[in-house]
């Protein structure tokens, strides 16, 4: 494969030629012409996406999903600590109960 | 004497947590920045669709010379490799793009549940149970025996001091927990930072010379003589070429947001024990997300 500076050329020449021709051309030549050149346009711009990177991101993404559930638990056990309130408010109602019906301790 | 003393040990432990008072959670930043970032998603999303615009009209000037087919105009094939290379696959514009809306994507439910979690009503419901307690504590206070009076007031001082430390817990736990879920995630958002304006760039760049070229076959194919149809084809290209401009435009937008991602995300971390953080960071990101957002809808 051709590398891209060369291919840049063959495009700026063959561009340039048919620029200059283009009036003189016949219908096939001008087909020609044109299929060739969008043609290795198209390369190039292939070319330049395939070179360019493409960086692995999956251990930031999982990463950022271990952090999500560690957020998720910690939600879970703050809610658990209204929760142990609520448990000692019974207790306590519990208490009042058999205080006033007489239950000794 | 042993309860009075476990008592007072709890409300010390109490006063020290609530006295500190210190840090706290930036629900309203967070809030701020999860919003901003769905927004970058959407214009990742506007990017796409102007993408796709100017594809196609790369493809429908570089059409080979014979018949139309359907496939003729299909934009998975506007890169289609020559015979014996491989296909472009995820490098190619469309899979890059999509690749950010991931990248964005899982930024965005993060921040989320991060500002859920800094906002979340878990007060509101220690609150509650800490009432039926004082409640009940009361009752207490109503009984007929006489050392119900004593019991009240040890139950009273007890239940003030669960629910003072219930609060002081709370909150101490929530910046606790945010602190540590953001420090361990500032690299990984640096990353898809990075991610997303690596495959930017690379988009930019390849619709740059795209529009290079478009403009060169527009030039073999401009009719030589000034007239109506002249018109007609300058103002098509003319449309081009806007729009080529358009998606340029929405790319550098996108990128200067998703480039002070980390910036802001790094910032939240420092103001939540800070009394005058600095937020310039966030402050560019929510300035620039609005722009966007404006951008956005008047060209829908």
């Amino acid at each position: 494969m051709a590398n891209n500076s060369d291919l840049k050329q063959k495009i700026d020449e063959l561009y340039g030629w048919l620029r200059s021709n283009w009036d003189q051309l016949s219908d096939a030549d001008k087909n020609r012409g044109y299929d060739a050149l969008t043609t290795l346009q198209k390369q190039d711009l292939a070319d330049q996406l395939r070179r360019a990177p493409l960086p692995d991101i999956r251990v930031a993404v999982q990463a950022i999903d271990t952090a999500v559930d560690g957020i998720k638990r910690e939600a879970q056990k703050l809610a658990t600590v209204a929760q142990v309130v609520g448990w000692i408010a019974e207790a306590a109602s519990l208490i009042e109960k058999a205080i006033a019906s007489g239950v000794s301790f | 004497m042993a309860a009075k003393i476990a008592i007072h040990r709890v409300m010390v432990v109490s006063l020290a947590l609530s006295a500190c008072g210190c840090c706290t959670a930036p629900a309203g930043r967070l809030k701020a920045l999860a919003d901003s970032t769905t927004q970058l998603s959407l214009t990742n999303q506007h990017a796409y669709e102007q993408s796709a615009v100017v594809e196609r009209a790369w493809v429908i000037i570089t059409q080979k010379s014979g018949d139309l087919t359907p496939e003729s105009f299909n934009l998975e094939s506007a890169f289609a490799p020559e015979i014996g290379q491989h296909p472009l696959g995820p490098k190619e514009i469309g899979a890059r793009i999509e690749a950010n809306d991931v990248a964005l994507t899982v930024i965005e439910n993060y921040l989320l549940a991060l500002s859920s979690f800094s906002s979340k009503d878990f007060q509101s419901d220690l609150d509650k149970q800490a009432t039926k307690l004082a409640g009940s504590v009361k009752s207490f206070s109503n009984l007929p025996q006489p050392w119900a009076k004593t019991a009240a007031q040890n139950s009273g001082i007890l239940a003030t001091a669960i629910d003072g430390l219930g609060h002081a817990y709370i909150e101490h736990q929530r910046v606790v927990a945010l602190e540590r879920a953001m420090d361990t995630s500032q690299t990984p958002i640096e990353q898809l930072a990075a991610f997303v304006i690596t495959n930017d760039n690379t988009v930019r760049d390849t619709l740059k010379q795209m529009e290079k070229y478009y403009l060169k076959d527009a030039n073999l194919l401009r009719p030589r003589t000034p007239g109506a149809e002249r018109l007609a084809f300058d103002a098509y290209i003319a449309g081009v070429v806007d729009q080529f401009n358009d998606v340029q435009s929405t790319f550098v937008g996108l990128d200067g947001a998703v480039a002070n991602l980390p910036k802001a995300h790094a910032e939240l971390i420092r103001s939540m024990c800070s009394e005058k953080p600095s937020l310039d960071g966030l402050k560019e990101l929510i300035g620039e997300a609005n722009r966007l957002s404006k951008f956005y809808k008047s060209a829908k």
